[in-house]
């Protein structure tokens, strides 16, 4: 065997400069840079990989490097319009070939207009994932949601989910194969039950084909989950983490391990 | 199940013995295995001895699947060495060994993101080779940025 160095994790550079063979790590296949620097992040792609050097630039450029996108604001400070323009020539790079965006801090720091950005211009989208903190995003939704007619998977983070939301979905994304509703809340109350079966019951008239549905700190009760099994005949796999109104103990609990291959209970259960 | 042996041989002609169970994780052996069977040796001609070593220990690990994914980040943790990533990710691509490619992948990232731009060049040992015109036209595309 040939010998091996075993220096641990070296952290400085000088020491990367004695390891280092003569290789030119140019010559490696362009697969292994292009998952390289899909990693390294939209900001540090613009700060400095795309400018090491002709063959970098062109593996940032090209559109598959971009068919997947997180718009998150960064820890380091950017301004708003520095922020968004980051993004948006992310979006026109990937060429009408995105499909999955993540768009965060919506709401916020005009995320709005990059949510429609994205809308308009990727109409193979198949993965949509919206972390929303408050409730002016519906509107914008809607009109975004239009635009997406191949969407297979939508996932929600909200404080607040409402019936009109899964009904908006249920009308524009007739593919939907997963859809992931959490509701991000720390106390549940009695009185929002009738308020969040009715939203079920949406989903059981809505998603007939759907195949995985993850309905996390939801406070539905049996009412709507009976709504669901009903409505859903096709589901794989089925998350009911902290739903405390849920129980499951009795004949629900069987019907849902029979119907259900994928089943994750409330935590208590 | 049948412990039937695989031999690989790496670019410098050494040769590595594996099960064939084991081996299989890698998509290009499974489709050879399938193929003809895989009875004589499997060439990696871009493969030093080094690296395939490391292959074969990765393939070879016994974890519980639910472990799986902290034992593949300790794995590469532990070969934090930017030329060494390099090599085992180009091992993982031509062995299609995608969890493996991945956190060799992400483990490089991580460690040039915070590098300058000198920074990642020497650490990976590239030229500058951007003509003055292409330096103009990345100025005019990111004008915003800077």
């Amino acid at each position: 065997m040939p010998s091996t160095s075993k220096s641990k994790r070296q952290k400085t550079k000088k020491q990367w400069q004695v390891m280092q063979p003569t290789r030119n790590w140019l010559e490696l296949p362009s697969d292994v840079m292009a998952s390289i620097l899909s990693r390294v992040g939209l900001h540090d792609i613009i700060e400095n990989a795309e400018k090491v050097c002709t063959a970098w630039r062109q593996i940032c450029k090209d559109p598959s490097m971009w068919r997947v996108i997180c718009i998150d604001y960064p820890c380091q400070y950017l301004s708003y319009e520095r922020f968004t323009n980051m993004y948006k020539l992310a979006v026109d790079r990937s060429q009408g070939q995105l499909i999955d965006v993540t768009i965060a801090h919506f709401g916020f720091f005009g995320d709005f207009e990059l949510l429609q950005y994205v809308a308009d211009r990727s109409s193979q989208l198949r993965c949509l994932t919206i972390i929303a903190y408050d409730s002016l995003w519906y509107r914008s939704l809607t009109e975004a949601l239009k635009k997406f007619p191949l969407l297979e998977k939508f996932s929600l983070y909200s404080y607040h989910i409402s019936k009109e939301v899964v009904e908006t979905v249920g009308c524009y994304c007739p593919l939907l194969k997963a859809f992931k509703l959490i509701t991000v809340r720390s106390s549940f109350y009695r009185e929002n039950v009738a308020r969040c079966d009715k939203m079920a019951i949406t989903i059981g008239e809505n998603f007939h084909e759907l195949e995985h549905l993850e309905l996390i700190g939801n406070e539905m009760s049996n009412i709507g989950l009976q709504a669901i099994l009903d409505g859903c005949p096709h589901l794989k796999s089925l998350d009911l983490e902290m739903c405390p109104f849920i129980d499951l103990k009795g004949d629900m609990g069987k019907r849902c391990s029979q119907q259900i291959k994928g089943l994750k209970l409330p935590d208590d259960q | 199940m049948s412990k039937k042996t695989l031999t690989l041989m790496s670019k410098d002609k050494q040769l590595f013995n594996i099960e064939e169970h084991l081996a299989v994780q890698s998509v290009t052996i499974r489709n050879m295995v399938k193929e003809d069977g895989a009875s004589s040796v499997i060439p990696l001609p871009r493969v030093d001895s080094e690296t395939l070593a490391l292959v074969i220990e990765y393939l070879n690990r016994q974890q519980a699947p639910e472990e799986d994914e902290d034992y593949v980040k300790k794995f590469v943790d532990e070969r934090g060495e930017i030329p060494t990533l390099l090599e085992l990710a180009q091992a993982a691509l031509d062995l299609d060994i995608k969890k493996l490619m991945d956190a060799a992948c992400m483990k490089v990232a991580d460690l040039i993101k915070d590098f300058t731009l000198e920074e990642v060049r020497e650490a990976l040992r590239i030229e500058n080779d951007r003509t003055p015109e292409e330096e103009k036209a990345i100025r005019d595309e990111f004008q915003w940025a800077f």
